[in-house]
């Protein structure tokens, strides 16, 4: 029953530092179906970053997986050497950076790196990697000639296209894209976004969407991943996590995102505090801290991903009571108080 | 209200770079024009919003204004009838008493070897405000109208000790300290995380309705605007293409622009579908320089006129006005719609 073509278990990473390992990474596990887009949100240092160079082993130096497996096609990545990993990378998972100006190098014309990419993983000749090159200009829609341009001499639309490309060049089953529009301007990300959208459902490639932004995720994504402080928190049928959700961190997101779509005077209500530091995460639940409903058990304890229905998975010790916590998470008094008694 | 600045046809135009760097760009050694003959004014009390994307003259308007560059033509007069571009030496330093900034980045804008006390004291050291028995107090003050309260608690740590949100506060607090008329605030909540984005963005609404702070609001994002802002202005390549009131602005935006912008942002909300971009559209239209109406290039609406004369803001509703021809009836250039332009 795994038509799962990407499946994490219990992944942990830490990062080395001279003050003692950080646990940027404790235990998540999430999947990606066939053809699925997958969010995976949270804010700076929740560890949606490093969740997605782990799967590519693409990781800084003081990087380690600590923990768990990364299991493509039934595969775990996890092992693999250098040398296989290479084999995976772009061919199977390829990635839409996040800054399309330093991923291009700038003394090279954009159609040979293109170019190279494609010869450095199929056996094929200049000729084909040139045509293969034009071909997928001819997807993105940027004229062929261009290929011929230096990366300076592209629009910043132009130059995240022409790495779409890139990325599609091999034709992976997976697209693993962290941010790729946060340097873009909102008309041009919009473009980029329906074209990877229309390429997508071409191809059937699954994509693992990392974002803070809630609007991308409600327009893009088919499951949601909320990720908090190293962990995942919530996970959900798009639909279901922006109409019910059950953990309290991500009932203060919708709370907090500004819209042009809801009333002007309705107030945004901020959530209190700061994530915890994860070279010394405190016992319980991460969130207790800023959780208005946080009760003793949740500094004591740490709540397990339990499942509230079906496919919507919920880390809160008070999930089954998320009825009353959303309606009480609309009230701006409830954020003003550390706790909620139940 | 009555207008705390009034800037009338301001310009500013930057020499393109060095000719190494135009050999490699290969541009042709022009200026570049950021800021075009733009007028407008900052009223008492409001929160006014200047929205553009990158490179659109926003960040350059308000460094004109805080007198880091200098303005080549036009004139911008503070309430008084300061003109500060003509302002030098004490007077410059007195200026900088009734205005005050706060940046995009409170990792970087904040000495890390301050403590938080001695950042919000420095500007009235280098001011020369108060004496030292009285400095504490207006510290405190400053510290607690900015929220970072109990004072006490904030007062001996160190930047690396404190949370983003606590960072841009304690800028925000060092701005406040000289009791400052007007606060330029240049996409303060960008780099925030969204939790508490909203805290500081409720900040700056409490200081303006609380203590009557003036705040020109620089973004690129028209949900936080419409949130924050009393008015707004949306510029396109160094001019004006729509202001007035925030809600009717972004909620019924009129020019062609506006009107992209707004249609392109994301809606956070699933069972929304709305219209998406053309994935096709021309890019290369928008490297263009142009005669005219700078957005022409791009316009779905665009006609003849628009590539020979340039439009003027005009008032369209109360609160609304647009530069845009296709609202000037009058207009005897006026052509059918869809005409591409050529002149």
């Amino acid at each position: 029953m795994t038509e799962d073509l990407l499946q994490v278990e219990d992944l942990s990473v830490s990062y080395g530092t001279a003050e003692g390992p950080v646990k940027a990474l404790d235990r998540i596990s999430f999947a990606v179906a066939a053809g699925e887009t997958l969010g995976l949100v949270g804010e700076s240092g929740c560890g949606k970053t490093t969740a997605g160079r782990a799967l590519i082993k693409v990781m800084p130096a003081n990087a380690r997986i600590t923990g768990g497996t990364i299991r493509y096609r039934g595969r775990d990545l996890v092992p693999l050497s250098h040398e296989e990993m290479r084999a995976i990378r772009w061919r199977e998972i390829a990635v839409v950076p996040q800054s399309a100006m330093n991923a291009l190098n700038p003394v090279f014309r954009v159609g040979r790196q293109i170019e190279e990419v494609i010869r450095e993983h199929e056996a094929v000749g200049k000729a084909k990697a040139r045509a293969r090159a034009e071909e997928l200009f001819n997807l993105v829609k940027i004229d062929t000639a261009r290929l011929d341009h230096f990366p300076h001499q592209f629009s910043g639309g132009m130059r995240q296209r022409a790495l779409v490309a890139m990325a599609l060049a091999l034709r992976p089953r997976l697209l693993l894209a962290d941010e790729p529009t946060t340097a873009l301007d909102v008309v041009t990300q919009d473009r980029i976004f329906s074209r990877i959208r229309a390429l997508q459902r071409e191809s059937g490639a699954s994509m693992l969407l990392i974002t803070h932004d809630m609007g991308l995720v409600a327009e893009n994504c088919d499951r949601v991943a909320v990720m908090y402080a190293g962990r995942i928190v919530e996970t959900a049928p798009t639909g279901v996590l922006f109409a019910e959700p059950a953990h309290p961190y991500t009932l203060g997101l919708k709370n907090a995102f500004p819209s042009t779509t809801r009333p002007k005077d309705q107030t945004l209500i901020a959530i209190a505090g700061a994530p915890p530091v994860l070279r010394d995460p405190p016992a319980g639940c991460r969130f207790a801290a800023r959780c208005p409903f946080a009760l003793e058990i949740c500094r004591r304890e740490d709540p397990p991903l339990v499942e509230v229905a079906g496919g919507h998975l919920a880390a809160c010790h008070r999930s089954d009571e998320a009825p009353m916590l959303r309606a009480k998470a609309a009230d701006s008094a409830t954020w003003t108080r550390t706790a909620v008694p139940a | 209200m009555t207008a705390l600045v009034t800037l009338e046809g301001v310009s500013k135009s930057f020499a393109a770079k060095g000719q190494l760097a135009s050999l490699f760009a290969g541009d042709t050694g022009r200026d570049v024009l950021a800021v075009d003959g733009v007028s407008f004014e900052i009223k008492e009390g409001e929160i006014l919003g200047l929205i553009g994307e990158s490179g659109s003259g926003k960040t350059t308007i308000a460094r004109l204004l805080l007198r880091l560059e200098q303005h080549d033509a036009g004139s911008i007069r503070f309430a008084d009838g300061r003109d500060v571009g003509a302002l030098r030496g004490r007077a410059l330093r007195d200026y900088y008493r009734d205005v005050q900034m706060i940046f995009q980045d409170p990792y970087g804008s904040i000495n890390p070897r301050f403590t938080v006390f001695d950042t919000v004291a420095e500007p009235l050291k280098t001011q020369g405000l108060g004496t030292a028995a009285e400095r504490p107090d207006r510290v405190a003050r400053a510290l607690a109208r900015a929220g970072l309260k109990p004072v006490e608690a904030y007062a001996a740590k160190y930047p690396h000790e404190l949370s983003g949100g606590e960072r841009q506060r304690l800028s925000i607090a060092r701005a406040l300290v000289l009791e400052p008329r007007l606060l330029v605030a240049d996409e303060p909540v960008s780099m925030l995380d969204v939790s508490i984005r909203a805290s500081i963005l409720n900040l700056l609404k409490e200081l303006a309705a609380d203590y009557g702070l003036t705040i020109l609001y620089i973004s690129h994002d028209l949900s936080t605007t419409r949130y924050l802002c009393d008015r707004i202005i949306i510029m396109y390549r160094g001019r004006f293409v729509e202001s007035g009131a925030a809600g009717q602005v972004i909620d019924e935006p009129a020019h062609p622009y506006a009107q992209a912008l707004k249609a392109a942002i994301p809606i956070p909300d699933p069972t929304v579908r709305r219209a998406h971009a053309d994935p096709d559209a021309d890019e290369e239209a928008a490297l263009e320089t142009v005669t005219g109406c700078r957005y022409r290039p791009l316009c779905p609406k665009a006609m003849a006129c628009c590539g020979t004369s340039v439009p003027d803001l005009r008032a369209i509703a109360p609160d609304q006005e647009v530069a845009c021809f296709l609202y000037e009836g009058l207009s005897p250039h006026a052509t059918a719609e869809g005409d591409t332009g050529q002149p």
